[in-house]
């Protein structure tokens, strides 16, 4: 059916709805635009209670954007001018059969220059690059994420990738 | 194309298999392959929709409440409505679309969206054709390979985990104790038992009893396209379940419940073939009667 069946957002039916399609989204976004500590889950559910208590005024075609900027502006009310550190994962996400020493220590070192390198990136481009190569994102969705045009995305991602490889082998 | 496109073009995951080779003559693809790949340690942590969803759920409930007098209002002429609605949903609802594939037979068949699908014997697939372009999901029941068309979020339910991409080739295997996914191209995410595995090109996940195990996958597509079955490490009632789906028989006997693993494959296309690939490095021999067979030792 490609006429809205909704009016606005506040049938609960549409609006379980909206949090199925994009809570992740708005946490992620969250997650890696300024890291754990701001704690991304109760952001989500901060914006979709802002979103249920206006929920006559809101269009649903508006409600994606509307989370974006509302999560955003939450967030930022929260907290200034910290730095970000994103943890890495202390479960691997690939199984080594044969791990020398060697090779732990070598995937730790490498790891340890990794986080900092992905701090020494500008937010613009932690964010994309991380949607794009964890999340496996394209482009385009990206773009529609920021609300920036493609080709911003595009040279976000490439520049972010540029600047890890070199910080991490060291050139 | 200048190295810059190149690379962009690779992080869009839109390489072709020529500019792949280009890209991957690159002195620093190397560097490239191996942050791409340390990039997954930084995920964000697992973000559950439904549970969240009931934490605001209490949170807004108090709110609720106020509103609901609003609701006797208006119940009067929403009663009027919801007949009326009832009606028009109930002629418009969308019909779910199934395919069957019985015991020793395929189904190949193509979706709205071009995306293919095969389905292995003994499995079958349901979707609803009218959403397809709103939400492209189809529940399985078996195992299917799928070369997705790109597009919007792909997802396969099946009774074990939900598994979703964006435009790859994989195939998925959901048998009663058995769940299995290789991705062929492009990247697969599958949820599995709360748990989220990310699967590039070549990787594979496979969970039985209580083992998850991933593996590497040296095949560009399912065996039992090319009418083999080919196991590895699989536990030995799996294999013969698969056996008995492929030439629609009975097993019974000898090794039918083992959870002993196997590692090689058998052909699907002579049952006799197929019998003693399995029964001679298990030591056991066979019987056939009709549609029955009995595994001794």
């Amino acid at each position: 059916m490609s006429t809205p069946l909704f009016k606005n957002v506040c049938d609960e039916q549409y609006f379980s709805k909206l949090y199925e399609e994009h809570s992740k989204d708005l946490h992620d976004f969250i997650y890696y635009k300024y890291g754990e500590h701001v704690n991304p889950e109760d952001k989500v559910q901060e914006a979709f209670i802002k979103l249920w208590r206006n929920c006559k005024t809101v269009a649903p075609e508006k409600a994606r954007s509307f989370l974006f900027t509302v999560i955003n502006n939450i967030t930022l009310n929260d907290l200034k001018h910290k730095k970000v550190v994103l943890k890495y994962q202390q479960s691997k996400p690939k199984q080594h059969t044969n791990e020398s020493p060697e090779f732990i220590m070598e995937e730790a070192e490498y790891l340890a220059k990794y986080q900092a390198a992905l701090a020494k990136l500008t937010e613009g481009q932690r964010v994309a690059f991380l949607l794009n190569r964890v999340e496996g994102k394209r482009h385009k969705e990206i773009a529609e994420m920021l609300n920036i045009s493609r080709k911003a995305v595009e040279k976000r991602i490439y520049s972010a990738l540029e600047k890890l490889r070199k910080e991490i082998d060291g050139i | 194309m200048k190295k810059k496109d190149l690379i962009s073009k690779w992080l869009n995951f839109n390489l072709s298999d020529t500019e792949k080779e280009t890209f991957e003559n690159l002195d620093v693809s190397a560097s490239y392959h191996r942050i791409d790949r340390a990039a997954k340690y930084f995920k964000a942590p697992e973000f559950n929709t439904e549970s969240s969803y009931q934490d605001l759920k209490n949170k807004l409930g108090n709110r609720k409440k106020s509103i609901r007098p609003l609701y006797g209002y208006i119940s009067g002429i929403a009663a009027t409505l919801v007949v009326a609605f009832g009606l028009f949903a109930l002629l418009n609802s969308p019909q779910s679309t199934e395919y069957v594939a019985e015991n020793s037979a395929r189904t190949e068949f193509v979706l709205p969206d071009t995306s293919e699908v095969i389905l292995n014997a003994g499995s079958s697939i349901s979707f609803k054709e009218e959403n397809w372009d709103d939400s492209r999901e189809v529940n399985l029941e078996g195992e299917a390979y799928f070369k997705v068309a790109k597009g919007k979020k792909f997802s396969v339910h099946s009774s074990q985990g939900v598994v979703t991409v964006l435009g790859t080739q994989f195939k998925v295997k959901d048998r009663s104790t058995y769940f299995e996914v290789s991705c062929y191209e492009g990247l697969v995410r599958v949820e599995f038992e709360g748990k989220t595995y990310e699967l590039a090109a070549g990787d594979a996940v496979k969970a039985y009893g209580d083992m998850v195990v991933s593996e590497k996958t040296a095949l560009g597509k399912p065996s039992w396209l090319e009418n083999k079955s080919v196991f590895k490490s699989v536990p030995i009632r799996e294999v013969i379940q698969e056996l008995e789906r492929q030439f629609d028989v009975q097993v019974s006997g000898e090794a039918i419940t083992s959870n002993t693993l196997f590692s090689g494959s058998f052909s699907n296309q002579n049952l006799d073939t197929a019998l003693q690939a399995i029964t001679i490095p298990l030591n056991l021999s066979y019987s056939i009667n009709g549609k029955s067979v009995v595994l001794k030792k």
